[in-house]
Parts: structure tokens; C-alpha cells; sequence
């Protein structure tokens, strides 16, 4: 990692630092890790206050401090089952150890291992900027990153097991190499939601009611991960799977 | 800034950059198990420490958010031992907090609970656990996967096997697998629980013998897991500058100029080295017998580079900052050629040479050579210098060729009831050692000194004595403890260049590949296309067999015949069949560099031929498993195949010696229930069964040669010195234990002393699988002369006749005749007190034209997801007749080890170059390697017990046949699953639902 490694006082520091030359720095594990592709001058070390630390309930709702490890997450009896699996999409202890519910979400990487589920899940983020506190779907948190690129993710807030279904699968030659493909996909009552991380393509949230235009549209490249056929159709197979498990009809052939 | 923290409890205050990594801080302070596998990749755990109680990469944590912290690093667990065993509260560093409940308190004290043993053999019980259960080979990440078992105790006294697994899950193992990992616990708990395990780590052999055959630990193994400094990096001095390389961009081009002036003016730049000032000498970096069976194709720089990643420049500098900084400022012309990249491309008419100048011979050469020479190309090229002819024609880029055969090939094809031919294609996999090449060499005097991680030192010599212009009295190779070879330390990749910077400069030189380099300039597994042809009658009868194979050799012909020459000579031998034949040629491409790779050619070969042979099977109508039984080779077949397959020379013809491939196939096929259909409850699985026969060698006939001298200390005790190489896998262990059981005399009474040419006498190194049986019987030769000395001696000290004496445990000669017994202490005291005959000593020699082929069977059981293509092993079952196994404990992980490796290999490892030849995969989590979760749920390796008449004590080699079996096993069974043939390495998803139909039937990405 190069750059400097800053500390502040407190959230209105962080945030007011914060710019195109600058990062937030979590648990580090992506930020450190030799190709993360994060390139800072300054890295502001986001400040360790207990909120950050919590996994509460509040208005039907897990909140799970951005700071929160996995490895916490997993122990933490409030965090909806659903997660602690995509959170288990990365094998290793030590790296669990240190990385954060808030930095896998900030890295928005296309081999993330809770975006996709966070997606289906419908999964709102608490975040600080200039301007303030704000609450946000993270569909509206991806549809426009831009907007939050110098935003600190606070909090991720997310429905109990009860509120909704998820089913989460990753693509991986092994457990510790990067994934292919993520998918999960969310029901809801009668709403249905995908999340799909595909490595080097991108994230993206297909509208399940207007599938093929949707889909269609991702850019899936060719790479040493696979060729566009084989993610298109694994994405197509699986969703379509998930589709039958939760109950629906039909799939992405209609 | 300065931080404080504390390290193994002890308060530090260290200056440091807030954003050094925390790994570097530790490191540089002395804690040098903390160790980098990844280049801060978080992939290894080599980096392993606790942070407050909780395992972290330290590789991954900027120093500063280390402050205040309790740390404990994996070569701290002795001492820690020690402050739990004297009350000390140890809580934060385990728990990171002091109120810790009284279980709590007691999991802690237990975990960290001694061995009972004093001084250097004092361990904690987790590290004995894992000496025992013979986990400690290379042992680079030995110390850091002793420190998360350490703390999964502390956590879960009673872990279960999935807590094992998820302490486990960031820690690389390439060596001994994972499997005993399961048992170190089991054996950990036991002592705890009962003060000694009870549970044997691995069966005992031969009843008769002592301590041959039998689990007894690893002499070097306390040192090892302890974290001690035995690595080429602890080593390296103070004042020692870094070489730095600087590397191709190119895959193949000439340099049109090299401007280092900029460069030279960068403080700290103590020498660039280019092909504009390197010694014009032609060699090769291929650890072989000299002369080696490997062109001489190579300066140290070159004018003209042949892969992305070559080397252009060595910059010597004070730091590696400074030599990073000048590397950049040096300004290089490239005159860039079109390039090949596989044997299609290097084969096809006018395809560009990727040498193209003078070929010269320093024997055989051939009449016409002046002629070929006139068509060479520009100087550039440089040379190609073979040793002896190897059937190279650099013209049409063909490094190696050969071909031979026994019997009628082609009328046993026309008179067969069925012929099968296929092509099989595998990949370019690397051997990922966690400890990359590293080496530390200086002047002392006029002497050159280097510190190699290597497999051959004596090879080493030669060829720093050949760059450098010195005699081999004047360079003295230190091997110090190798954290992973696997065949690429075989190779003298970096030792040249250090050296020569050393020699040079006057300086000491440190030079360590960075992980990618490691992939884009080490050596590989030579890409291979093998054709395999087999003919069968209705009976089950193989009638004729043909291999045909072309070879990648890349860049440079490293191992470029011997390779291939493998892939046929360790699979045709499998076979009573009277007619075989192979052709193979070895093409240059502009790939990274292929050479040894355990298994050498073997794995390729065998993956053709055990494919064809099922598929035969089933062509002909007949039960695999029957027809392998028939025509599989037993004791006393004499295998003509091999008189043309020798290593660039005729091949030694023998008859089958001890053979326990028949018991092997046998009890596999009874543990996988062989026959019998498996079934999933997922209607998109189908579940097959797929095995195949291996052998390999166990050394080289005829061309291996090992030395070791015993001598008797004047206590009595014995100090072997071996010119072997013990690469981790317990060749030192093996020479003690035979010099213990011929001596009558403890194990602890008995140093070796190994792989250093200034203390030792020649051995060809730890190769071709020849390190028990060639140096292993050196030890014994030398061993038994010792005896006779001593026997000889003691007749003399005792006046009795030599033929009344014997030696007796605990190291006595007693008399038969007169029951007097003198013990080594006082026999040896009065043989150099003035009145005896001197230091008793022998020097043991061994050569033999006997070959000691283990041979074996793998068994693999996979379930295979029609609907994504996923592949699980389900279970796999590693069936081995090593003789007799000195170590039964290290050889069952070293079984477990290959084999998950090549597991690796058949399923997702392979380098992946892009157009212009770049690795594009060329780091740990990229190329995907096994880890833990990898580990097929059901996995067992099992010695079938086979004594041998030539190995010592009857030991044949043990870990790289291991590597033979996964591909075919695999293959066959995904085919018994779902009824398609895969024909190339990696066997991916994506290539099973494309022979499903699932996909276009285009090339894969």
C-alpha cells in the first residue's frame, strides 16, 4: 500500500477529507492486498467509534455497523442466515478477520462476496457525506456511484430471514481465488430481486420483470475467468434454478 | 512514527512508516518466521500472526494499527510455552482482553502445554503434534499453521473437523496436504489429555528393524516448526545490496541498444550487469549430470530476449528502492520479432526461430553442421551448444527429438479387434513453492560464497564456476533448509546471477523473485500435446501401444529431452505389451520457461495413456478394472521398451523388480467399491469412478551417483556427512535412521551434515526421485563401512578376534566370545589417545545400474453437475508400493501433498497468456492452487507394503509418483459420470458443459 495512512478525529474529519486523492481505509484487506487497484495519496482510517462496531435491531431491521467483521457478523445471533452464507463465500479465517461488512460494500468489486446478496436482499446503506446522513437502497447506491464516491459508509441495514428469501451462489475455481460469478437472487413478498458480481464485467442488478432486455444489456466479457457464453448461460442456469426454488414459474427463458 | 506494542508479551516501541506493512515491521525486527509467500497478497498466511488474539495477515495490516496491540508471531509459541508453564497470564495475546473466564483460562495452559523434553527439543504440544503426525517438510509455513492450531485450541479444546478446516482455511500447504492436519489435532489433544498420544500417526514396516519403517519424527523437524532462522533469507547480512532484474516486456525481440547511464547515477547503484558486459559464456540452468542432456542456449543477459519476462538487465544496489528506481531509468531499444506460443505455431513452416544462431556440439556433432550453421541468423542469437546430439533442429525450432519403439506397432494395429487414438493436451502449471527462489551470495577472501535454496548444490557449483571463471575450490554452496522445490529448485534460476553480482561487485548480493516472477521467469511444466494410440483384442489384451509427443519447452531447453523422454518412459513400462513405440520432438516457443516439475513427464503421459486405455475398454466391450489386471506388468517382465528411453543416452533394459501395483489396483478397487454405481439425490449430479496405474523411477540409473562419509566422533557419536539434499522431505531423517539401525545407536547420537560442498562429498542432488535410494544407500554404504571399522578397531582395543564382535544398542561392540562389551565413547577416545589407529571413518559411495520403480494406483470418486459443470471430488484414494518407507509419516503427506497438488492441476491450475505472451494470472489467487477447502472430503493415501531388493532397506522413492494418477483418475470417472472423454488439462467447468452441448462447441476462453 502506498500512500499515507491518516487518522481523524471523528466522522465530520473523515468525511470532510475525503476527495478524488483520497480512500477510506476499513480492515484493509482490500486496500492492502497488492493488486486491490486502489490507488490513494492519503488513506483516512475510518474512526472506531461503537457504532460502527454494532449489530443492532431497529425498526425491523438488522443494522450492522460498517465495521463490523465478518468473522463478528458470523457470530453476531441478529445477522440474518442468508448473509453469514455470502459471508462465508470467503474462505479465509484470517482475511474474514479483518475484512468489513463496510469495505466489501465500498469496494463494490466485481468478485464481491455480499453485494450480490445485499442486492436480492433489497439491503439500504447508511451513509455520511457533505451533505449529511442519508439512507439509501443499495439499487439506488448502484445506480448512481458517482454520486457517493465520497460518501463513508456507516451502516448496512438488512431484513431479518423472516422478510425475505435469498438464495446465493459463487463461481470460483477454489474457494480462495476470485469468483467468476455471483449471483443471488431475492423474494420479497411477490417482488423478486438478482444480484450478479461478474468478475471484470461488473455488478449489475437486472429488473427481473423485464429480464431480457435487462440482461441483455450487461456487458459480460470474454476473460481468463470464462468466455460471455459461459457466464450468460451459468447466469441464465442458475437464476432459473433459484427462479424454481423460490417458488416461481416460468424463468429466464420466459 | 513510533509505535508500541507488544510482541510474545515482551513491551516494543519501534520507529516505523504508519502505512508499513506489519509483516515488514516484524520481520525486520528479528521475528523472522513471519514470513511473505504472496507479495502481500493475503493468499499464503505465511504472515500469520495473532493480533490481539485474533489471526490476521500481517502482510495486510499497516504497522500503525498494530499500535498498542498484543502480538504473537508463530516463533514465539516456545517461549510463550515456557511463560504459561510459569503462570504467566497470557490473555491478551490470546484473547485480546485480560477477564477471561477460568475455561478459558484452562484451554489456554493446555495449548500452549510443553513436550516434557528440554533444550532444543522443547516444544510446545502443537508443534510436536505436527512433527508426529509428519507435517513438518518444507516447513516455510509450518510455524504460522502451528500458530493457528495453537489458537484453535485455545478457542475450541475440543475442535471439530470443520473448526479444524476454518483455522486451516488461510494457511498454503503445497508439500504435505492437508489431511493431518485433522490428525495433529487428534494428537495435540492427547497429549494434552494424557501426556503422550497414543494414536499412530502412520503403520509401522519390517518388525525386525528398529527405527526403519517406523514413525520417529524428523531430525531437522524441531528447528523447523519452531520458526527458526534456517531459510536463505536469514541469512542474508546487513550490508547486503538487492539485485534487482529488470524483465522483458517483450516475448520475443532483439535489443537494438541498453542505456544504463541514467541508471548508474541513482545513489546506491553499485553495478548494472546487460549483455553489453556479461561473461559470452553459452550454459544452461538445468540441475542435471554433467554433460547434461540440456543445450547450452543461454548467457547470463542476452541480446535478444525469448519470453515476457526475461531477464535484460541485473541492477545491484545498496536497496531494493534504489535498484527499482534505476531499473526504470534504463532506457532499452527493442527491435520486437513475431513470436510462438505453442507447438502448432513453432512447428508450422516458417514460423519464427526462437534461436537462430550458431549450433555447435562438444560431441557428435553431425557432418553437415558447418552447412546448417550458414543459414544462421543475426549474432544476437547467440548460440546453441549441445553437450551430445539430442535430434535438435533449431531451424524449425525443435530443441529435442526422439523416437523408438519395440516389436510390430503397425501390424499389431491392423490384426487388433479395436484401436483407439486420441490427443491430449495439458497445461502450463507452476510449482508455486511458498518460500520463491531466493539467494544470498559474497566473497570471503578469494572464495565465493552462496547461500542457495536449491535442490542440487554440487550443480550449483558447476554452473556459478562456469558464469563466474572460478574453480569449484573457490565456491562454496551453502543449501540451507529449502521451503519448497517441487523440481523448480532443481534449476539454477537466480544462483548464476547472484553469484556472478557477488563476484563481481565484491558485495554481498541478495536476490529474492518476487511471486511473479516466480510464474513469468522460473521454471514451469512443460505444456505437452501427447497423441496416444492403443490396440486391443476382444479378450482385453492390449496389443500395441503409441505415443506420440510435442513438447513445450519455451524459451530455453531446459530438461527439454528428459521431459518428454519421461512421459514415455514412467507409463510404456505399465504395460506387458510387445509392441510400443513413441516419437516425440520438444519445440521453442516465446512462453515463460518450462522445466522440472515433480512427476516430470510422467503426469502428462500417464493422463494419455490411462484415458486411451479406458476408452479402449470400453470400445472393446470389457471391465476396465479386468483389463488393467491383465495386462498390467509383475515382477520379473523384462521391459525392452527401455533401451531407447534413457536420458540422451541407451536406456538401461531391466526386469521388473519388487512390484505392488497388482495389491494396489486390488485394494483400491475393494475401498471405492469399484463396480458399484453411486447415486446423488440432486437430480442435476451423476456420480463416477475413475482409477489409474503410476510408476515413476527412483533416481537415475547408471547416471545418479551419491557419496556421504560416516565418522565416529571421539565420544562415540557420528557425524554423517551427505553430499544429499534434503529438500524437506527427510532425506537427512533417512540418513540417520539407516546409520541408526546399522550402528546400533541412538538417532540423537547421530548428526547429518548435508548439501554443503565445502563439508561434504558429491551427490547429483535431490532429483528424478533418487534422494532415499541414491543418497539413502550412500548413507548405508557408508554406514556399514563405518561398522567395519569400528568392529575392526574395537578387535584391535579389546584383542579379540573381529568375527567374535557385534554391535549392540545403546552404540557398544559386545563380545560373543568373552560377553566384554566397549563402549563407541571409550573405543573412540582411545583410537585418536595417541595408542589407537585414528578417527574411524568411511566414505560411502553408491552407483548402481539397478532401478527401484515404485509403482501404485489412484482412485477418484467425483460427482459432476450436468446443469453448471461443476466437478467435486468426492473422494480420493492414493494406493502407493514405496517399499519400504523409511518415514511412514512424512511419505503418507508427501502421498497426500502430490496428490492434491496434481488435483490442482487436472482441474483449474494453468497459466493463462494472453495474445503477446503476458501471464495474465501470474499471482496465488489468479492461478488458484488447493487450499483446505479444496481437499476432496474423503481422502486417503496407503502404503502397500512391498520390500524391495535394491533401495535401502528395501525403500523405493515415494512423493513425486504421486503427482502421476489425478488426471486420468478424474477423467475416467467424470466419464463414468456423464459419459464424456476431456482430453486436455485444466478439466473446467466450462469444458464439460461444452462436451454436454450446453455451450457452442468453440474453443474454450
Amino acid at each position: 500500500m502506498d500512500g499515507e495512512l491518516i487518522r481523524v478525529s471523528g466522522f465530520d474529519e473523515a468525511v470532510s477529507l475525503k476527495d478524488s486523492e483520497t480512500a477510506f481505509f476499513a480492515g484493509g484487506t482490500g486496500i492492502c492486498y497488492k493488486d486491490s487497484g486502489i490507488c490513494a495519496k492519503k488513506y483516512i482510517v475510518i474512526p472506531d467509534e461503537e457504532q460502527m462496531h454494532t449489530v443492532t435491531i431497529k425498526d425491523g431491521l438488522v443494522q450492522i455497523g460498517a465495521l463490523v467483521t465478518f468473522t463478528q457478523a458470523l457470530e453476531e445471533e441478529a445477522v440474518p442466515a442468508y448473509l453469514k452464507e455470502a459471508i462465508l463465500f470467503c474462505g479465509s479465517l484470517q482475511k474474514r478477520n479483518r475484512a468489513t461488512i463496510g469495505g466489501n460494500v465500498a469496494s463494490w468489486r466485481s468478485d464481491s462476496y455480499l453485494v450480490p446478496t445485499l442486492i436480492a436482499s433489497g439491503a439500504k446503506l447508511s451513509l455520511m457525506g457533505k451533505e449529511g446522513i442519508l439512507l439509501e437502497e443499495i439499487g439506488q447506491y448502484a445506480a448512481d456511484r458517482e454520486k457517493y464516491s465520497d460518501a463513508l459508509i456507516t451502516g448496512i441495514l438488512v431484513k431479518p430471514d423472516e422478510q425475505v428469501q435469498i438464495l446465493a451462489k459463487r463461481y470460483a475455481n477454489t474457494v480462495e481465488s476470485h469468483a467468476c460469478l455471483t449471483i443471488a437472487m431475492g423474494k420479497e413478498g411477490d417482488t423478486y430481486r438478482i444480484g450478479l458480481a461478474i468478475k471484470n464485467s461488473g455488478i449489475f442488478l437486472p429488473d427481473i420483470t423485464n429480464w431480457g432486455i435487462s440482461w441483455k444489456k450487461a456487458g459480460v466479457q470474454d476473460d481468463m475467468f470464462g468466455s460471455e457464453e459461459y457466464k450468460r448461460y451459468l447466469t441464465e442456469t442458475t437464476l432459473d434454478t433459484m427462479y424454481e426454488k423460490l417458488g416461481g414459474e416460468g424463468g429466464t427463458e420466459s | 512514527m513510533k509505535i508500541r506494542l507488544w510482541v510474545n508479551q515482551i513491551e516494543r516501541t519501534y520507529e516505523t512508516c504508519a502505512s508499513k506493512p506489519l509483516r515488514d515491521l516484524l520481520f525486520e525486527h528479528g521475528f523472522s518466521a513471519v514470513r511473505d509467500s504472496d507479495d502481500y497478497e493475503g493468499f499464503c498466511g505465511s504472515d500469520t500472526v495473532l493480533m490481539d488474539g485474533v489471526p490476521v495477515y500481517s502482510d495486510l495490516v499497516p504497522a500503525a494499527l498494530a499500535e498498542d496491540t498484543y502480538i504473537v508471531t508463530p516463533d514465539g509459541l516456545r517461549e510463550l510455552g515456557i511463560l504459561a508453564a510459569s503462570g504467566a497470564d497470557l490473555s491478551r495475546s490470546f484473547f485480546g482482553k485480560t477477564d477471561i473466564s477460568a475455561e478459558q483460562k484452562k484451554a489456554l495452559e493446555q495449548a500452549l502445554m510443553l513436550n516434557g523434553k528440554s533444550g532444543p527439543d522443547c516444544l510446545t504440544v502443537v508443534q510436536q503434534a505436527m512433527i508426529d503426525a509428519g507435517l513438518v517438510q518444507s516447513a516455510y509455513n509450518a510455524p504460522a499453521a502451528a500458530l493457528m492450531l495453537t489458537w484453535l485450541l485455545v478457542q475450541h479444546p475440543s475442535p471439530t473437523r470443520d473448526q479444524i478446516r476454518d483455522a486451516m482455511s488461510g494457511i498454503f500447504i503445497r508439500d504435505a496436504g492437508y489431511e493431518h492436519y485433522y490428525l495433529a489435532v487428534q494428537l495435540a489433544k492427547e497429549m494434552i489429555e494424557n501426556g503422550s498420544s497414543s494414536t499412530e500417526a502412520a503403520p509401522s514396516f519390517r518388525p525386525h528393524l528398529r527405527i526403519v519403517g517406523k514413525p520417529a519424527g524428523k531430525v531437522d523437524g524441531p528447528q523447523l516448526v519452531r520458526g527458526e532462522k534456517v531459510f536463505v533469507e536469514d541469512y542474508v547480512s546487513q550490508d547486503a545490496c538487492c539485485l534487482v532484474m529488470l524483465r522483458s516486456p517483450h516475448a520475443h525481440a532483439y535489443i537494438k541498444s541498453i542505456d544504463t547511464s541514467e541508471a548508474e547515477k541513482v545513489p546506491g547503484v553499485v553495478k548494472i550487469i546487460t549483455a553489453a558486459n556479461c561473461p559470452d559464456t553459452f550454459y544452461m540452468q538445468a540441475g542435471q549430470g554433467n554433460p547434461e542432456p540440456s543445450p547450452h542456449d543461454r548467457r547470463l543477459f542476452n541480446w535478444k530476449v525469448r519470453h515476457v519476462g526475461d531477464r535484460v538487465a541485473g541492477i545491484v544496489a545498496e536497496t531494493k528502492e534504489a535498484g527499482e528506481k534505476a531499473r526504470d531509468l534504463i532506457k532499452v531499444d527493442y527491435e520486437i520479432l513475431p513470436a510462438v506460443f505453442t507447438v502448432e505455431e513453432a512447428m508450422a513452416e516458417g514460423a519464427p526461430r526462437v534461436h537462430n544462431g550458431i549450433v555447435e556440439y562438444r560431441a557428435g556433432a553431425p557432418a553437415d553442421l558447418d552447412e546448417y550453421n550458414q543459414d544462421a541468423g543475426d549474432w544476437r542469437d547467440g548460440k546453441v551448444i549441445y553437450q551430445f546430439p539430442l535430434g535438435a533442429d533449431i531451424h524449425h525450432n525443435v530443441a529435442a527429438s526422439n523416437s523408438g519403439g519395440i516389436g510390430d506397432i503397425e501390424k499389431a494395429f491392423a490384426e487388433a479387434d479395436a484401436v483407439v487414438e486420441r490427443t491430449y493436451q495439458t497445461s502450463q502449471v507452476q510449482q508455486t513453492p511458498l518460500e520463491p527462489h531466493v539467494c544470498f551470495a559474497r566473497m570471503e577472501g578469494n572464495r565465493l560464497t552462496v547461500y542457495a535454496s536449491t535442490q542440487v548444490p554440487f550443480h550449483v557449483r558447476r554452473i556459478v564456476g562456469w558464469v563466474t571463471g572460478l574453480p569449484e575450490n573457490r565456491i562454496h554452496v551453502v543449501k540451507t533448509r529449502v521451503g519448497g522445490g517441487y523440481g523448480s529448485k532443481q534449476d539454477i534460476l537466480i544462483e548464476d546471477v547472484t553469484a556472478y553480482a557477488s563476484f563481481i561487485t565484491g558485495r554481498a548480493v541478495y536476490c529474492r523473485n518476487t511471486r511473479e516472477e516466480e510464474f513469468i521467469a522460473n521454471s514451469t511444466r512443460h505444456p505437452m500435446r501427447a497423441r496416444v494410440k492403443m490396440s486391443g483384442k476382444k479378450d482385453g489384451t492390449i496389443t500395441g501401444i503409441f505415443m506420440e509427443v510435442r513438447a513445450n519447452t519455451g524459451p530455453y531447453g531446459n530438461h527439454c529431452l528428459t521431459v518428454p523422454m519421461n512421459s514415455c518412459s514412467k507409463t510404456l513400462p505399465l504395460f506387458k505389451c510387445a509392441n510400443m513405440a513413441y516419437d516425440l520432438k520438444v519445440y521453442y516457443t516465446n512462453t515463460p520457461p518450462a522445466g522440472a516439475y515433480q512427476g516430470y513427464g510422467t503426469p502428462k503421459g500417464t493422463f494419455g495413456i490411462m484415458m486411451v486405455m479406458a476408452e479402449l475398454a470400453e470400445k472393446l466391450g470389457c471391465d476396465y478394472k479386468e483389463m488393467v489386471l491383465k495386462n498390467h506388468v509383475e515382477t520379473g517382465y523384462r521391459l525392452d521398451i527401455l533401451k531407447g528411453l534413457g536420458e540422451g543416452r541407451e536406456g538401461n533394459v531391466v526386469p521388473v523388480g519388487s512390484c505392488g501395483l497388482r495389491e494396489a489396483v486390488l485394494q483400491g478397487c475393494d475401498m471405492i467399491h469399484w463396480g458399484v454405481k453411486e447415486t446423488s439425490s440432486d437430480p442435476d449430479v451423476r456420480i463416477g469412478k475413475g482409477f489409474a496405474m503410476i510408476m515413476q523411477g527412483s533416481g537415475l540409473p547408471g547416471l545418479d551417483h551419491a557419496e556421504a562419509i560416516a565418522k565416529m566422533e571421539t565420544d562415540g557419536t557420528v557425524i554423517l556427512n551427505s553430499g544429499c539434499a534434503d529438500i524437506g522431505t527427510g532425506l537427512d531423517t533417512i540418513c540417520a535412521k539407516v546409520v541408526s539401525e546399522i550402528m546400533c545407536m541412538p538417532m540423537e547420537h547421530i548428526t547429518v551434515l548435508s548439501g554443503d560442498t565445502d563439508g561434504s562429498v558429491f551427490d547429483t542432488g535431490s532429483y528424478a526421485s533418487s534422494g532415499t535410494f541414491f543418497s539413502g544407500n550412500a548413507a548405508v554404504v557408508a554406514a556399514r563401512g563405518l561398522k567395519e571399522e569400528v568392529l575392526k578397531e574395537a578387535a584391535f582395543q579389546m584383542e579379540e578376534e573381529k568375527e567374535d564382535l557385534e554391535l549392540r544398542m545403546p552404540g557398544e561392540v559386545y563380545s560373543r566370545k568373552t560377553g566384554k562389551t566397549l563402549s563407541y565413547a571409550d573405543l573412540s577416545h582411545t583410537a585418536c589417545s595417541g595408542t589407537g589407529h585414528g578417527t574411524m571413518v568411511y566414505h560411502g559411495t553408491f552407483v548402481t545400474a539397478a532401478s527401484s520403480v515404485p509403482y501404485g494406483a489412484h482412485f477418484a470418486q467425483v460427482a459432476v453437475n450436468t446443469r453448471t459443470g461443476e466437478i467435486d471430488v468426492q473422494k480420493f484414494y492414493a494406493l502407493q508400493d514405496a517399499g519400504t518407507p523409511i518415514n511412514p509419516e512424512l511419505a503418507l503427506c508427501q502421498m497426500y501433498g502430490a496428490a492434491l497438488k496434481s488435483i490442482g492441476h487436472t482441474l483449474y491450475e494453468g497459466m493463462i497468456l494472453d495474445k503477446d505472451g503476458h501471464c495474465v494470472n501470474a499471482n496465488m489467487t489468479d492461478y488458484g492452487v488447493p487450499m483446505i477447502y479444496e481437499q476432496p472430503e474423503d481422502f486417503k493415501a496407503v502404503l502397500i507394503d512391498v520390500d524391495d531388493a535394491d533401495g535401502p532397506f528395501g525403500a523405493k522413492s515415494i512423493s513425486e509418483i504421486a503427482c502421476n494418477g489425478a488426471a486420468p483418475a478424474i477423467g475416467i470417472a467424470i466419464h463414468d459420470a456423464i459419459g464424456i472423454w476431456l482430453q486436455d488439462w485444466p478439466m473446467t467447468p466450462e469444458k464439460i458443459l461444452r462436451k454436454l452441448g450446453k455451450l457452442s462447441a468453440k474453443a474454450d476462453t
